[in-house]
């Protein structure tokens, strides 16, 4: 069984997200800012993370940042899941702590979401 | 009798005076003769002597040529006499140098030959070569006399008077007719003056027969004539007077009748006496005469010249006294001031002067009087006749000193119309500067090398410089511009040469321009060219910094781009658990459920729909959009979207056709692409309720034209220039049409743009459909073989 960690801030959409990868028998963890989130990655080592980059207390690219340079963390894969626009800089750092896959949410159903981590984890 | 043109009788002068002295010698010979016929005293003393006349008039009119005639005509009337040849000799030389002595004094002291034009040299004469002269031949004669035992010492007396006197007289009667013949100018005799001349000359000799035959022995009564023929003959008149009174005179004298009979010698003196006196008073008064008479002339024709000049003048003139009355009107000014020049005379002229410029010409005119043959020219206005007020220019010059004019002299002309074009263009110039000066833009004329000719307040505010500093110079080096890279326009690319050389206005936003301190503004300009008689003399340039509206432009975007994403996480709510929800994670729907929940996802996608052609807009606002070009095939990405679209074609039983032509690449950005080929394929089909939606593309060197045509509703003319505009929803449509975001169109065609593409309306009609044109960059590449799209960890937009 596969488990996968949401890092996101706004409980309705991570209660969502959650709903629909535990409907598909995933173990999920959770995490409403960004600390939490980096503290239970590195301990629960999951297989994938849906990450929110605008979290609070730590952002979520200083999340990825962080993650990769553990030993652990270098190789799991990100789904980075924001509303921001994402180009120039962001772009820029979401590629360089790869792999990891950007979906604006606004733009994409859950199912989306869901295809691309099976899709992922395959 | 004209003795001035004798010697051009001869060629050779030598003949000439050989002629003139032989003429001359006869000449006095015959006179000496006849006047030695009446010595008494003693045969060589005469009281009639005309010989000195004629030695004097000859000397003074050929000169000393003519001494051997004289001295040869005096040797042989006295050799011929009485005596020997040594005392006709010395008689001789004294009567020689009489002549050369009274000549000497006259030409010396008497105006010459010119001695009787007037009173002085005259009386000169008399002086000098009747008084004196005369002594020497009177000195010399008796002397040889007395020598020669001619004459005795008791006779001394009585023989050198006689001598003396003759010699005078004839010097008086005699000079003055050859003189004023010899030396005057042409005679004009006129049928009116003959007339006069003969009578008056007939009562002169009838009178003084009366008076010399012993009828009225009172020798004055021949004054008065001889007055009145000088007065009316001149010289030349009296001359001939004398001489004809002389005549008659001594015939009756000599006969011994008249008031002069006493003793044979004494008689003749007298006579003689008289004669010179009645000379001399004749030709005084006829000289005295034609001096005035001459003067009278010049006086007229001068005065004549200067009534002609001031009366044909344009100007109008008026001479003033001292305290402005007006004592002289030329004619003229009835045409300036419509007065007559009578009205005027004895009025002050400041009276004519308006109140308001009554003060400072009567300061000017006081200055002027203070200065002698000073000049002022000063412009003042005056009321006419017709109480019209008109402006004039005057210049006074002060003559009061001048004893001829007395006056002030001021010339006038009207300059109303003058005046009125020039204020007129200064209160028109005011106005424009003023105006100029109130407007908020910048603005700048430069001639057509760019040198800067004008520049308005606001202008030299905005850029910091002063207008001193502007004007003059080029104003591409003092304005340098930079372009939306901070790179520093070139002058050849500067909006002013492309004015200059196209001739076309230039509006344009794009640029900054740097200020005196070298800080720089974004500035948006206005280049117009300025075109007189078809050549461009120049440009004007009206500019703004548009800082402020930069900063209110970037705020906007800001607030937009933050607002969207504010609104896009609930959105991913409602939308992520509708689709959940629909996709059956929630359990199945109830049926009754199914059609509301329908329309909130319809809802919910349009309200993502919006807010994300807001973020996009504000993105390529912000310049914030990044854009990968690449070549990729146009007929597969065509039939990408076209694939995706089919199924809302089909719902509406339209037909959505895609027509295949050769194979092509585009290079631009294929994700931008394809959102706006969505965009302008998805507005077809929502405004077409029937009929087709074409698709087709073409190409040429530089552009693939992909074509998309509908039969749907078309489009009003009236709202083509709202078409492209943020948040345009055409008013036709809305009323039944399902609403878009609005934006659809405008950020089709900027996204286009910003690839070198364009979107076009082309063809639009009301009710019969409308087509489109995207353009965007043909691909250099061309073998059919292509790379895709870099490979980028982003998923694809959609719509």
């Amino acid at each position: 069984m596969k488990k996968v960690l949401i890092i996101e801030d706004d409980s309705v959409l991570l209660n969502m997200y959650q709903d629909k990868f535990a409907l598909a028998s995933f173990t999920v963890i959770t995490a409403n800012d960004g600390e939490k989130g980096l503290t239970m990655a590195l301990s629960h080592q999951p297989d994938l993370i849906l990450l929110d980059l605008a979290l609070p207390k730590i952002k979520g690219t200083e999340i990825m940042k962080q993650l990769r340079v553990n030993d652990w963390g270098k190789n799991v894969p990100i789904i980075v899941l924001t509303n921001l626009n994402v180009d120039g800089k962001i772009l820029e750092a979401i590629t360089k702590y790869g792999p990891v896959y950007c979906l604006l949410k606004a733009n994409t159903t859950p199912e989306e979401v869901f295809a691309k981590a099976q899709e992922i984890l395959k | 009798m004209k003795t001035q043109t004798k010697p051009k009788l001869f060629s050779n002068p030598k003949v000439e005076s050989l002629f003139l002295n032989l003429a001359i010698c006869l000449l006095y010979v015959v006179s000496g003769k006849i006047g030695l016929s009446f010595a008494t005293v003693n045969p060589s003393a005469t009281a009639i002597w005309p010989p000195t006349g004629i030695a004097l008039a000859s000397l003074l009119l050929f000169g000393n040529r003519v001494i051997p005639a004289i001295f040869v005509g005096a040797f042989v009337v006295n050799v011929t006499t009485a005596g020997t040849i040594g005392t006709s000799l010395g008689i001789a030389l004294g009567n020689t140098l009489e002549g050369y002595v009274g000549a000497y004094l006259i030409n010396r002291f008497a105006n010459g030959l010119h001695a009787f034009s007037t009173v002085n040299s005259i009386f000169k004469f008399f002086f000098f070569a009747s008084i004196i002269s005369t002594m020497v031949s009177a000195d010399i004669g008796l002397i040889m006399l007395l020598v020669s035992k001619l004459a005795s010492w008791k006779d001394f007396v009585p023989v050198w008077l006689t001598w003396w006197l003759g010699d005078m007289s004839g010097s008086l009667i005699i000079t003055p007719l050859f003189l004023v013949w010899g030396t005057s100018s042409r005679l004009n005799i006129y049928f009116r003056n003959t007339v006069h001349i003969l009578l008056t000359y007939f009562v002169l000799l009838l009178t003084t027969w009366i008076v010399f035959s012993g009828i009225l022995p009172y020798a004055y009564l021949c004054i008065p004539i001889a007055v009145w023929i000088a007065f009316w003959f001149g010289r030349r008149g009296a001359s001939i007077a004398t001489i004809l009174v002389a005549g008659i005179a001594i015939f009756c004298t000599l006969h011994g009748f008249g008031p002069f009979v006493i003793g044979p010698n004494q008689s003749l003196i007298f006579l003689q006496l008289f004669l010179g006196i009645l000379s001399l008073t004749s030709l005084t008064f006829a000289s005295l005469v034609h001096t005035i008479r001459k003067s009278e002339l010049t006086l007229a024709y001068r005065e004549a010249r200067f009534k002609a000049l001031i009366e044909k003048s344009f100007d109008a003139v008026v001479l003033i006294d001292a305290a402005s009355t007006i004592v002289y009107a030329s004619p003229s000014v009835t045409r300036v001031l419509g007065f007559a020049p009578e009205e005027l005379t004895g009025t002050i002229g400041f009276n004519l002067i308006t109140p308001e410029d009554r003060q400072y010409t009567m300061r000017e005119l006081a200055k002027l009087v203070l200065k002698p043959g000073g000049t002022v020219t000063i412009e003042y206005r005056v009321i006419r006749k017709n109480k019209q007020m008109i402006w004039v220019e005057a210049t006074g010059t002060n003559l009061l000193f001048d004893t001829k004019v007395n006056a002030v002299v001021v010339n006038f002309h009207d300059i109303t119309e003058e005046k009125e074009l020039q204020e007129k263009i200064l209160r028109e110039k005011t106005e424009d500067e003023a105006m100029l000066a109130s407007i908020g833009d910048g603005i700048i004329a430069t001639d057509n090398t760019g040198k800067i000719m004008m520049v308005n307040k606001s202008a030299c505010e905005i850029l910091g410089f002063t207008r001193r500093e502007l004007i003059g110079k080029s104003i591409t080096t003092m304005i340098p511009m930079e372009d939306e890279m901070n790179k520093l326009v070139p002058l050849e690319e500067r909006p002013i040469t492309k004015v200059l050389s196209k001739r076309r206005k230039i509006v344009t936003a794009r640029s900054s321009y740097l200020k005196k301190d070298k800080s720089k503004f974004p500035v948006r300009f206005t280049v117009t060219p300025i075109i007189i008689e078809g050549n461009v003399t120049g440009i004007i340039e009206v500019f703004q910094d548009i800082t402020r509206e930069k900063e209110i432009d970037r705020m906007k975007d800001e607030f937009i781009s933050m607002a969207s994403h504010e609104l896009r996480t609930p959105m991913t709510a409602i939308n992520g658990l509708l689709s959940m929800i629909f996709h059956g994670d929630y359990g199945p729907i109830n049926e009754k459920l199914q059609h509301p929940l329908d329309n909130v996802r319809i809802s919910a996608e349009r309200q993502i729909h919006l807010i994300n052609d807001l973020l996009d807009v504000s993105r390529l606002q912000t310049g914030r959009i990044e854009f990968t070009i690449t070549d990729f095939p146009i007929y597969q990405t065509l039939e990408e979207v076209v694939k995706a679209l089919m199924p809302i074609a089909q719902q509406k039983g339209l037909k959505l056709i895609l027509q295949k032509d050769e194979e092509i690449k585009a290079h631009a950005d294929i994700e931008w692409s394809k959102r706006i080929l969505n965009n302008l394929i998805g507005n077809s089909l929502k405004f077409t309720d029937k009929g087709t939606v074409a698709v087709s593309y073409s190409s040429d060197i530089n552009f693939i034209y992909i074509s998309v045509s509908d039969t749907g509703i078309g489009i009003d003319p009236n709202d083509l220039d709202k078409l492209f505009g943020r948040f345009q929803q055409l008013n036709g449509q809305i009323a039944n049409k399902p609403p878009g975001s609005g934006l659809g169109l405008f950020l089709s065609r900027e996204l286009s743009r910003k690839m070198e593409g364009d979107v076009k309306l082309v063809r639009s009609q009301i009710g019969k459909g409308s087509t489109f044109i995207f353009s965007l960059p043909k691909s250099s590449i061309n073998n059919s073989s292509f790379t895709t799209k870099k490979e980028i960890a982003f998923s694809s937009h959609t719509s």
